[in-house]
């Protein structure tokens, strides 16, 4: 199963990292790799936007990733947004404790799926 | 014909070994009709010639030089030879060593190369392991090997400490035969010895030892030719030592820690069963990141403490960091009736800001209480236990919490039940539930179907549980992550009070 990430730019003060396949023990190193980059290169940036939409499967190995690159956005001042998350995703983050540290409340009640105006109660269902 | 001769220069500078046989042939008479034969011969610009004389008739001396192609072809094809039977016992000396990861069988070969086709015996001496003592093995040119274990200085056998160190061996002819300590000779190698060439067998940054070539009085010398294709056996000697004896390290270090780490087997406690089960991922390592363990109450009326978790990672790695949780839990088990406090405890511990490893893990304090068993789950990120009640009914403990060791503050809340007789707690890591396989291979195993599954355990003894859940799980996947289950079960009582109307299935079937 190949993984892929693409990087899109929509505006100096943000970028999202669109993540399709697997994101695990194998794969994980890299989307760090690339977020770190990110926050090194673009000085402006101040939101950092991990899409899942087309993501397949996490695992813990890729969560301890997600979690350290938390860390270095937080140290950065820039706010990591888990965007587009599947449900296996929420309910991953629900049983490991970290729905909350991944996703602020304010996020919560808007992230579902942007494309679907008039849901925005979704992620925060998903959240309970 | 001759590219120094020119007009003017001598024919000594020429073709310097014509001018002697000229000199001789004119100086041996100076009638030219009683001239004998000379012959002469040598190389010109690289090829060899043969020179044959004439007498003219002015009584001059006509010399007409002869390529002896025969003799080129002859020890080109002799070159080729030699060549090729060096190739083939290179190769040969490859795919035999390489055969083996095992030290000395390893040294044994070599021992036995080395006799059969580079001296009439071998020996080959191992630096010392512990102490003074050092493994040497001695093959002769039959091929008998022999293995001691000896006690003495290398400094005192001219060139074996040097080569024991890796420095590039003297030359045979500096070393003298007669001085050899008797303990480098193997038993009944006719003396004295004729010639001894000592090499290195280089490993990786250390030496693997030495190779001790030994030939009989009447053979020559070791050649340079000899000694270069000695050096080369040597060094894919050497190679191949130091890959076993890096492999019987790491098999060693391996051994050691799965001994530490892999989970015990588990036994009834105070009338409780307890059941475990752990696989390791295939791809990887035997050790894994997933754990469990059993802290018995020190009396019947206590709560035993039970650890169930999942390293994030896998391998060695992992292990390791599972081997200090579970030393950190073993060392809290007296704190256990705060579930809370045990996991922030274990929560700082673990706190590093290098990396973000996480544990997570359930914690289950199990009492007996008169036959039904008192349970306290508490989840720290972990899927929560299932619990099979009596009649196939599955519920889901409603515990959650944080994981363990990545961020600095971590919340949990406990779930206490009670399981009548018959009834088992279980608890397991995603490994199973994770697993990937199915009718077409890429379908996760799921908790659903465990639950369904565990439905079918209803007053299943513990370890049937815990064998079914396994098998299920092996049936299903292709590819699979670490897995471990647990199972707790209240103990049944005797038939005559179990008949009771709510207990039904276990007995009436």
């Amino acid at each position: 199963m190949n993984t892929a990430f693409t990087t899109t730019t929509t505006a100096p003060q943000s970028v999202s990292v669109r993540i399709a396949g697997d994101l695990d023990y194998e794969t994980i190193d890299e989307l760090v790799d690339v977020g770190s980059q990110l926050l090194t290169q673009q000085n402006e940036l101040s939101d950092l936007h991990l899409d899942f939409r087309e993501t397949t499967f996490v695992d813990s190995a890729a969560l301890s990733g997600l979690l350290l690159l938390h860390r270095r956005t937080t140290q950065a001042g820039i706010e990591l947004h888990l965007v587009r998350r599947p449900p296996f995703l929420d309910r991953v983050l629900q049983v490991t404790g970290l729905f909350g540290h991944f996703v602020p409340a304010d996020d919560a009640a808007n992230d579902g799926d942007p494309n679907s105006v008039g849901q925005a109660s979704s992620g925060e269902a998903r959240a309970r | 014909m001759l590219p120094t001769a020119e007009p003017g220069i001598p024919l000594e500078s020429a073709i310097d070994w014509l001018s002697p046989a000229h000199l001789r042939l004119v100086a041996r008479s100076s009638a030219p009709g009683r001239r004998e034969s000379v012959n002469a011969g040598g190389p010109v610009a690289g090829r060899k010639f043969e020179a044959h004389h004439a007498t003219l008739p002015s009584g001059d001396v006509a010399w007409s030089l002869v390529e002896d192609a025969g003799h080129v072809l002859r020890e080109a094809q002799h070159a080729l030879t030699r060549e090729q039977e060096r190739a083939e016992f290179l190769l040969e000396a490859s795919s035999v060593l390489m055969a083996s990861l095992n030290v000395d069988r390893c040294r044994e070969a070599t021992a036995l190369l080395a006799a059969r086709d580079l001296a009439d015996a071998a020996v080959v001496v191992a630096p010392a392991s512990r102490g003074r003592r050092m493994p040497v093995f001695y093959c002769d040119h039959a091929g008998t090997l022999e293995q001691r274990s000896v006690d003495a200085d290398p400094a005192s056998v001219t060139g074996l400490s040097e080569a024991l160190h890796g420095v590039p061996p003297m030359p045979s002819r500096w070393i003298d035969a007669a001085t050899l300590p008797d303990w480098l000779i193997p038993t009944g190698f006719p003396r004295p010895v004729g010639s001894v060439l000592i090499i290195p067998l280089p490993g990786h940054g250390v030496s693997a030892g030495a190779l001790v070539l030994l030939r009989h009085a009447e053979e020559g010398e070791f050649t340079d030719g000899e000694e270069v294709l000695a050096g080369l056996f040597a060094a894919r000697a050497g190679a191949a030592l130091s890959a076993a004896r890096l492999y019987a390290e790491q098999a060693a270090i391996t051994r050691t820690l799965m001994r530490d780490l892999l989970p015990p087997a588990l036994h009834p406690v105070h009338g409780v069963e307890f059941a475990g089960a752990y696989r390791a991922s295939e791809d990887y390592e035997v050790v894994g990141g997933d754990f469990y363990d059993v802290h018995p109450a020190a009396d019947p009326d206590g709560e035993t403490l039970v650890v169930l978790g999942d390293v994030c990672g896998k391998g060695l790695e992992a292990a390791m960091l599972t081997g200090k949780i579970r030393n950190t839990l073993q060392a809290l088990t007296p704190l256990a009736a705060d579930h809370q406090a045990v996991l922030e405890l274990l929560n700082g511990a673990m706190l590093s800001t290098e990396h973000a490893r996480f544990a997570t893990l359930v914690l289950a304090s199990v009492a007996n209480r008169d036959g039904s068993v008192t349970v306290r789950l508490t989840s720290a990120g972990h899927l929560p236990p299932l619990i099979v009640r009596n009649g196939g009914r599955v519920e889901q403990a409603d515990t959650g919490g944080t994981l363990v060791g990545a961020l600095p503050d971590i919340e949990a809340r406990s779930f206490e039940t009670t399981l009548a007789p018959g009834e088992t707690c279980v608890l397991y890591t995603d490994g199973i539930t994770e697993a990937r396989g199915g009718p077409l291979g890429d379908h996760m195993f799921g908790e659903q179907r465990l639950a369904s599954a565990l439905a079918e355990c209803a007053g299943v003894p513990a370890a049937a549980v815990v064998e079914r859940v396994m098998m299920l799980a092996t049936q299903w996947v292709g590819q699979q992550d670490d897995i471990a289950v647990v199972a707790i079960t209240a103990p049944r009582r005797t038939h005559l009070t179990a008949v009771d109307g709510h207990t039904p299935g276990r007995f009436t079937t």
